[in-house]
């Protein structure tokens, strides 16, 4: 009984070393969190133009290509 | 039974985790001499030099082009695509990358604290002088940084809040943000305490004069007029304003420290941030009229034909620096604030003299009046601009284009006006909130207490 217990025991510790052996790494305790974090600011969406936006760009455009060169 | 007992033993000796109470950082060396703490504030001195590593974003030619690219000298229309598309529209596109810089600022702080915690306050040594002074000088200078970019302009309504504030080296700090005035208080103290130490090794960079002219910039951003002038009219005598040749060499010059140029960041070229590319895609975007109108004497104006060519495209060498000039902005700004016009006027006069000739002096009655397509319409107060105040801030914009982003800090300064532009078909707009930059989200979902800027509900990845 004695020995019986004692070989249990041995047992148990070689396999309880046996996983300790397994899992002994460099444990990286702190994972880089990625899942559900957010990153960026959400920003306004843009607009679309309405036709006087489009005429100052033009206009731009147009004063840009007459006087610069 | 001894049998089993030392197999037991051996096993768990020759399995256990034998660096599981391993502390010591393997190639990493903790300083403890004022010799470390040396090397460790004159790596950031290189840095800051080279523009490269903490400073890449912060305060070098890099930065100054980003937020140019974001102001409105630029006409952001007429981008020519695709050699522009890496040019950014508008603010919003850059605004998620200033929590990378937010985080590079207390890294840079956390380095300074370092040194500050193990070095004696003033040192006892000139090299422990310098080592110490330097530490409150970039300290001073990264909550400055901090201030303009992370919390509203002073003097505006919805100015309550400043940035966490780190004095000591601890890991587990989690700060709230302290109030705006504690802010401008922490940066005039650090700036202080490195004049103190009066910094002799030119090798630390922030010497008195770079460290005053700091505090000038502070006290002109917190509208502290009298301190801010008193400062300015200091180092302007120190270091005079040129003109002709001396300016012209000054100004076309990247790598150096001359004429009155008291700090640079981005002194020495940095091979992996090389700045070329930076004048290739601004190729691509020509000035606005708004900004090239300003310039009414043309050619007699000597900035017209070395900032920017026929095709308003800009010729302009990109810098971040510190140099006399903005003393002469500063001194002149203050006394029109201060309710004395007439001085304002004759420094402006004086200023302008310098780089138009032949030149007709303005007078009050002739400075004209704030052009239609002015997006700065009021000033630092909510004030609509008067005349005289508009002529100040039109020359140094115009001194002050490609330069530290300093078009950006002012359309911030004064009245953060709102604008769109077109990119891709579509209208995007500069709002007010924008000029105030989010803190990072992640400070602010794990931190209790740490309150974000307006405007910035909604994250994504």
């Amino acid at each position: 009984m004695h020995k019986l217990f004692l070989s249990s025991i041995t047992l148990g510790t070689f396999i309880v070393a046996l996983a300790s052996l397994q899992s002994c790494e460099k444990v990286d305790e702190l994972p880089t969190i990625n899942e559900g974090y957010e990153t960026q600011y959400r920003m306004p969406d843009p607009t679309a133009l309405t036709d006087e936006d489009r005429q100052v760009i033009s206009d731009q455009e147009d004063e840009y290509e007459q006087n610069a060169h | 039974m001894k049998k089993y007992i030392i197999i037991i033993f051996a096993a768990l000796v020759a399995v256990s985790c034998n660096d599981f109470l391993d502390i010591k950082p393997y190639g990493k060396e903790i300083p403890k001499t004022a010799e470390d703490y040396s090397a460790l504030i004159h790596q950031l001195c290189n840095s800051f030099d080279y523009g490269s590593e903490l400073f890449s974003s912060l305060s070098s030619c890099h930065r100054s082009t980003q937020l140019e690219e974001v102001a409105d000298n630029g006409e952001v229309n007429l981008t020519e695509l695709p050699g522009g598309s890496s040019l950014s529209s508008y603010i919003g596109e850059i605004l998620s990358g200033e929590q990378s810089n937010y985080k590079s600022y207390y890294q840079i702080i956390g380095i300074c604290n370092m040194a500050l915690d193990a070095l004696p306050h003033k040192g006892t040594t000139q090299q422990e002088r310098d080592v110490v002074g330097t530490a409150y000088a970039f300290r001073g200078w990264c909550y400055y940084q901090l201030l303009r970019d992370f919390c509203a302009p002073p003097l505006a309504d919805d100015a309550t809040l400043g940035v966490p504030l780190v004095t000591t080296f601890d890991m587990e700090a989690k700060p709230v943000r302290s109030t705006l005035q504690a802010t401008i208080e922490q940066v005039e103290a650090d700036l202080n305490a490195a004049i103190a130490c009066d910094i002799k090794n030119p090798m630390f960079r922030f010497n008195n004069d770079v460290c005053k002219g700091f505090l000038a910039r502070l006290y002109h951003w917190c509208g502290r007029w009298s301190e801010a002038r008193a400062i300015a009219l200091e180092l302007l005598d120190r270091y005079p304003l040129l003109q002709g040749q001396d300016y012209v060499d000054m100004m076309t010059t990247q790598f150096n420290l001359n004429g009155n140029t008291l700090i640079k960041n981005n002194l020495f070229y940095d091979s992996s941030r090389p700045i070329a590319p930076l004048y290739t895609t601004w190729g691509y975007r020509p000035l606005s009229t708004r900004f090239v109108n300003l310039f009414t004497e043309k050619d007699n104006d000597v900035r017209f034909s070395m900032w920017f060519n026929a095709r308003r495209l800009s010729k302009k060498l990109i810098f971040a620096s510190l140099r006399s000039a903005e003393m002469a902005f500063i001194a002149m700004e203050s006394a029109y604030h201060l309710g004395d016009e007439d001085t304002a006027l004759r420094e402006l006069n004086a200023f302008r003299r310098l780089r138009i000739k032949p030149y007709t002096d303005l007078t009050l009655q002739t400075c004209p009046a704030v052009r239609d397509d002015e997006y700065i319409r009021e000033d630092c107060y909510g004030h609509p601009l008067t005349p005289l105040l508009y002529a100040i801030l039109v020359e140094r914009r115009k001194e002050f284009f490609f330069e530290n982003g300093d078009r950006w800090y002012e359309l911030k300064r004064n009245g953060r006006p709102e604008w769109w532009v077109m990119n891709k078909g579509l209208k995007y707009w500069t709002r007010k909130y924008m000029y105030t930059f989010p803190l990072p989200i992640q400070d602010v979902r794990l931190q209790p207490g740490l309150i974000q800027n307006p405007g910035y509900d909604e994250a994504t990845k």
